[in-house]
């Protein structure tokens, strides 16, 4: 009220009602830092490519200048102790002949069902469906990989994708 | 005469809420890898008695990379001629790129190349002849003007001992 008294006869006719200064305001500073630190994550891992690659913690594909992006089909992982997952299940070893042949009979399987789902998908005529996705640890000798490449074309497959990951041009 | 309204509603701090959120992203941070993947496509291996037949070539060139224990080996035609040799280290590559390159400009028509790896070399070694028979090239430009990339040997197969 001694506020009230104080003002000119000018002022106490111009000046705002008080309801409308007493609105807190919203600092948004702190918030648009969240959201901007929130959107550099979502830019960093963008992905355009169809395909989902997640390696499992033993498998570490090597760097590559490949700029060919990925498309969708089955992926197979092969970490440097041999062992071979599909979709992060274990099939078995290369190193066992009892898991080769049940490799075999597993990729057939994974084929008929890729074929029948691609099918459906992208039509008779797209050949897609003939497509492998390999992610090799690095260290894996040419034995094995020739080993999983001859499993694979005896099942069916003929398109092999093998994952690399970008490397940084100096 | 306007009343003051003294607003007596419960605010909510926000403060807390925001440690919070900035704790989650430094785990984020932390746990976090940005790994950017690829892929190099490869067709059907073939046998050492089959020869490749490039579909768009009209003279069967058989350009093959044997990736020996020690040193990379490019060869040419069914007898397997060996017409350079190249190292695993970082000249030795450069050199193979460049060679690549030369072959290319020579047989622009060929876009196949063989690669027969000894057994024992690992997969990365593997990737890293590849990328030079990969290289990009310029290959003109597109309707809006923009440069269009190529690879140089597009399609790459590897020879099995079966």
């Amino acid at each position: 009220m001694s506020e009230h008294y104080q003002l000119s006869i000018y002022q106490k006719k111009y000046k705002k009602p008080v309801s409308s200064q007493d609105v807190d305001e919203v600092n948004l500073t702190s918030l648009l830092d969240v959201l901007i630190i929130l959107l550099f994550f979502l830019l960093m891992s963008y992905n355009p490519s169809v395909l989902s690659i997640d390696p499992l913690k033993n498998v570490n594909p090597p760097f590559s200048e490949s700029l060919e992006m990925g498309k969708e089909a089955i992926i197979i992982q092969v970490s440097s102790d041999k062992e071979v997952f599909l979709e992060k299940r274990k099939l078995g070893n290369l190193d066992s002949q009892r898991d080769e042949e049940a490799l075999e009979s597993v990729f057939k399987k994974e084929f008929e069902l890729q074929k029948q789902k691609f099918l459906k998908k992208f039509g008779a005529k797209d050949e897609q469906h003939k497509s492998i996705n390999f992610i090799l640890d690095g260290n894996l000798k040419y034995e094995q990989m020739e080993k999983l490449m001859l499993i694979a074309s005896k099942s069916g497959f003929d398109n092999y994708k093998f994952v690399v990951r970008s490397k940084s041009k100096d | 005469m306007s009343v003051s309204s003294n607003s007596n509603e419960p605010k909510i701090n926000i403060i807390p809420l925001m440690d919070v959120i900035f704790i989650f992203i430094f785990f984020l941070l932390m746990s976090v890898q940005f790994f950017e993947y690829f892929e190099i496509a490869s067709s059907n291996p073939v046998t050492k008695n089959a020869q490749a037949t490039p579909p768009d070539s009209k003279e069967q060139k058989q350009f093959k990379l044997q990736l020996g224990k020690e040193k990379v080996e490019f060869t040419q035609g069914v007898d397997e001629k060996v017409v350079e040799t190249f190292g695993y280290d970082k000249e030795g590559l450069t050199r193979l790129k460049e060679f690549m390159r030369k072959i290319k400009s020579e047989n622009p028509d060929e876009n196949s190349m063989i690669i027969k790896p000894y057994k024992d070399i690992d997969f990365n070694h593997i990737v890293s002849v590849v990328d030079s028979v990969q290289q990009r090239m310029s290959a003109g430009k597109d309707a809006k003007g923009n440069a269009k990339m190529k690879l140089l040997f597009r399609n790459i197969a590897f020879e099995t001992r079966e």
